[in-house]
């Protein structure tokens, strides 16, 4: 009868490999070598799991949030959507195939109040006929020409980087009340810097004449040149104290040099007393008026005017409202799919998409992962070459203290392939449970690390498991390494005689 | 009528391979211009100084030693020269015809003692609790089981590191008869074991030899040793080898009775080169 491996059996395999395995003068090998595999595979799941996990949960997350998966458009740099195009618009982008969940367009409802004398009041402010008054966008100047302030919408940073001219000086925009272009000099500083959430800047003019033109949806005014003691003139002392002592965060100031000329910027931090981050200007400008008043009563409502309700300060006056000066839509979409159409479509109908970059953003995504990932990679090969010199050596000294019994068996008539097969089952062994044991801890990691830290960016979306197949190309390699750690380490005692074998353990 | 050999002889010569190194490159037999046999259904001794070669001998002679062999020097039953066996005959003759009893018993850790005495039948191709079933009958049988404690019948199950050498012993012996050889080849056996033991274990074999002859078998012992009086007590058939290698003299049961010759020879075999 063959003594082979299939006479003998894989059940008798697996039995002999089990009793070789936890033999006690072998067994820390036989764990050092299942660490060594653990070690690896759960670093491997881990680390490389982590980045692609995120690209893979913010497109799924774009996918399947309207919100994340929209194109914003307008009609050109500081140009006004009328309520005919907004409604061409909708019927238009409604159409289907365009995959269109909906059509949104931002503007701010114009309410101002006709006075007895011919004036207007809006927002608590006597507004001439002549006045340029512009609403949601951000932009709110006087057309003089030489007015030396601006405040600036964070969406309409784009208008502003298209319309600034910078050799003339100015902005060129239309004015949405008589639709007539409007030339804006600005004095000053203007920074491409928009888009520090929560900041803004204060400038001298600007915080004059904030307490009577409060723009609440500006988050930006970009100072011109400010004498060396603009900050007593602009910031009462109660003022100062308030941001340098109570606020969490002072108040800091930078200088910056345009076309020769030094401008000096403040940057305010949106947080209040309570340590609660503040969304927006509005609510920043509440926190310290509600200080204010609450420390120093009323003097502060002289420096700040909030207003947050439209209510006409003349008796018997009728509030009267024009249609909403639009300046942004936003088309949202179903699918990614449908993102190049609706881009298209968008352009065809004349109008300029302002984000066609929901692929871009995920080009960017994955820009910013790549690099990432490959330092996790390069890390990983180092870490697989040193787990596999590591098995590869453990594997390799395990089998020659298991000499003794090589000749041992082959004094019992064992072929070489026979005890090839024993030692093969006993690597698998080690090799599969290592492999389960990690993918068990891995898997709890991952399900833990996606709840505490995945979660709020994927919303709850389901973690994709079939990204692991990737694991498949390291489990193989591991199992190379097992496999021929155990063809070399078993090798001279299977090939030697008994005798030989049974010597050298003597 | 004499019986037939086991294995015979003829300008045996054996060395190390290698570069003269520690025991590499030595002489380790050197039987040239000597012919003898050792004969079937006997018991030899092996005697000689320490390393004289007596247990590479019942190496090659137990095909677990490879040994350049040109073709008559070693000759098993008659027809099997080693010079030009088959690998396959030589797995097919560890596995089905010898039995080994080894130095140092070299049992399989993390076995129970049944499981160490089963091997040689589960790579005889029985099924594993057929081989542990007939393992546990046998060792009972056996009368090498001892007696209290320390039996082996009451620590079948214990692994081969919770046993006293004198129970690895048995094991080792209990192993190497349990698939019922036609040779065993014996290395200093009993040092571990008791006089009570040992005569126990011979009557064991004197038991499989038996049971060979009825059926027609003639099972053989090759023995070495360094206990003389084992040997003298025991053995039917006596090979002295010197301290040269070489083979000094061979003695008959009733030659080796004769205990002042025989020491004489054997003292002069130590001392001769």
């Amino acid at each position: 009868m063959s003594p082979g491996l299939p006479n003998l059996g894989v059940k008798f395999c697996l039995w002999f490999a089990w009793r070789d395995l936890t033999d006690k003068r072998s067994f820390h090998f036989s764990l050092g070598i299942f660490l060594s595999l653990v070690i690896t595979f759960m670093i491997l799941i881990l680390s490389l799991a982590a980045p692609e996990s995120m690209e893979m949960i913010r497109k799924r997350h774009l996918a399947a949030n309207p919100k994340a998966l929209s194109i914003e458009f307008d009609k050109g740099p500081m140009s006004y959507i009328s309520q005919e195009e907004k409604k061409f618009l909708e019927d238009s982008l409604q159409a289907p195939g365009l995959g269109v969940r909906g059509v949104f367009f931002y503007g701010e409802e114009n309410f101002y109040f006709p006075l007895k004398d011919g004036s207007k009041e809006y927002r608590g402010r006597i507004v001439q006929e002549e006045d340029l008054v512009l609403q949601a966008s951000g932009i709110q100047l006087d057309p003089v020409e030489g007015q030396p302030w601006i405040a600036l919408g964070l969406s309409v940073k784009k208008d502003v980087l298209e319309a600034w001219n910078q050799g003339a000086g100015e902005f060129k925009v239309n004015n949405p009340i008589t639709n007539m272009p409007v030339a804006l000099k600005m004095a000053g500083f203007f920074s491409k810097d928009f888009d520090s959430y929560g900041d803004f800047m204060i400038s001298k003019e600007a915080i004059s004449l904030l307490k009577n033109q409060p723009n609440p949806a500006s988050r930006w005014i970009v100072s011109g040149p400010l004498p060396d003691d603009w900050k007593t003139k602009i910031l009462p002392s109660q003022l100062v104290d308030y941001l340098e002592n109570k606020n969490l965060r002072k108040p800091s100031s930078e200088t910056r040099t345009l076309k020769g000329k030094e401008y000096k910027c403040w940057r305010l931090d949106s947080q209040n007393e309570k340590g609660e981050r503040l969304k927006d200007w509005l609510a920043h400008l509440n926190a310290i008026k509600i200080h204010m008043d609450n420390k120093y009563g009323k003097s502060m409502n002289d420096f700040v005017s909030i207003v947050d309700n439209e209510k006409p300060s003349a008796p018997d006056t009728q509030a009267l409202s024009r249609p909403p000066a639009l300046f942004l839509g936003v088309l949202y979409l179903k699918d990614l799919d449908f993102l190049s159409r609706a881009i298209q479509k968008v352009k065809s109908l004349g109008f300029r998409p302002l984000n066609p970059e929901a692929e871009a953003q995920l080009r960017e995504i994955h820009h910013s992962t790549s690099y990432n990932r490959t330092v996790l990679i390069a890390i990983n090969i180092g870490l697989i070459l040193v787990a596999a010199c590591s098995s590869f050596f453990l594997e390799f000294i395990r089998l020659k203290q298991k000499i003794a019994e090589v000749g041992l068996l082959k004094s019992f008539g064992a072929t070489e392939s026979s005890l090839l097969g024993i030692y093969l089952v006993e690597a698998l062994l080690i090799f599969l449970t290592g492999l389960i044991f990690s993918a068990g801890l891995s898997a709890l990691a991952v399900v833990g690390i996606r709840g505490a830290y995945f979660s709020w960016m994927s919303l709850g979306e389901v973690f994709d498991s079939t990204y692991f197949g990737f694991l498949a190309c390291f489990g193989i390699f591991n199992l190379m390494v097992v496999i021929g750690s155990t063809l070399v380490g078993s090798a001279e005692a299977r090939n030697n005689c008994p005798a030989h074998s049974l010597g050298k353990a003597e | 009528m004499t019986p037939p050999p086991l294995f015979s002889f003829a300008n045996l010569q054996f060395s190390y391979p290698g570069p003269k190194h520690s025991r590499n490159g030595c002489t380790a037999i050197d039987f040239s211009s000597n012919e003898f046999h050792i004969r079937q259904g006997v018991k030899t001794v092996l005697l000689g100084p320490s390393g004289c070669g007596k247990t590479t001998l019942l190496q090659i002679c137990g095909l677990l030693r490879q040994a350049p062999l040109q073709p008559g020097q070693v000759v098993f039953d008659s027809t099997c020269d080693y010079a030009v066996i088959s690998p396959q005959a030589q797995l097919e003759l560890r596995r089905n015809s010898f039995g080994f009893i080894l130095q140092t018993f070299f049992l399989l850790p993390n076995f129970s003692m049944v499981e160490n005495t089963a091997m040689p039948l589960i790579f005889q191709g029985m099924e594993k609790s057929r081989a542990l079933k007939h393992a546990r009958e046998f060792i009972q049988k056996s009368g090498l089981s001892g007696s209290g404690e320390n039996d082996l019948e009451h620590n079948l199950d214990k692994t081969s590191d919770q046993l006293s050498q004198g129970q690895k012993q048995r094991v080792a012996i209990l192993r190497a008869l349990i698939h019922d050889p036609t040779v065993i080849f014996a290395d200093e056996f009993t040092s571990n074991l008791d006089g009570n033991t040992i005569e126990k274990t011979f009557l064991l074999i004197d038991d499989w030899q038996k049971k060979g002859a009825q059926k027609g078998q003639l099972r053989s012992l090759v023995l070495v040793t360094h206990d003389q009086a084992v040997a003298a007590r025991h053995g039917d058939h006596f090979v002295v080898i010197n301290e040269s290698h070489r083979l000094k003299k061979q003695f008959s049961r009733q030659e080796f009775s004769s205990r002042e010759a025989v020491n004489q020879e054997i003292h002069a075999a130590f001392q001769t080169n």
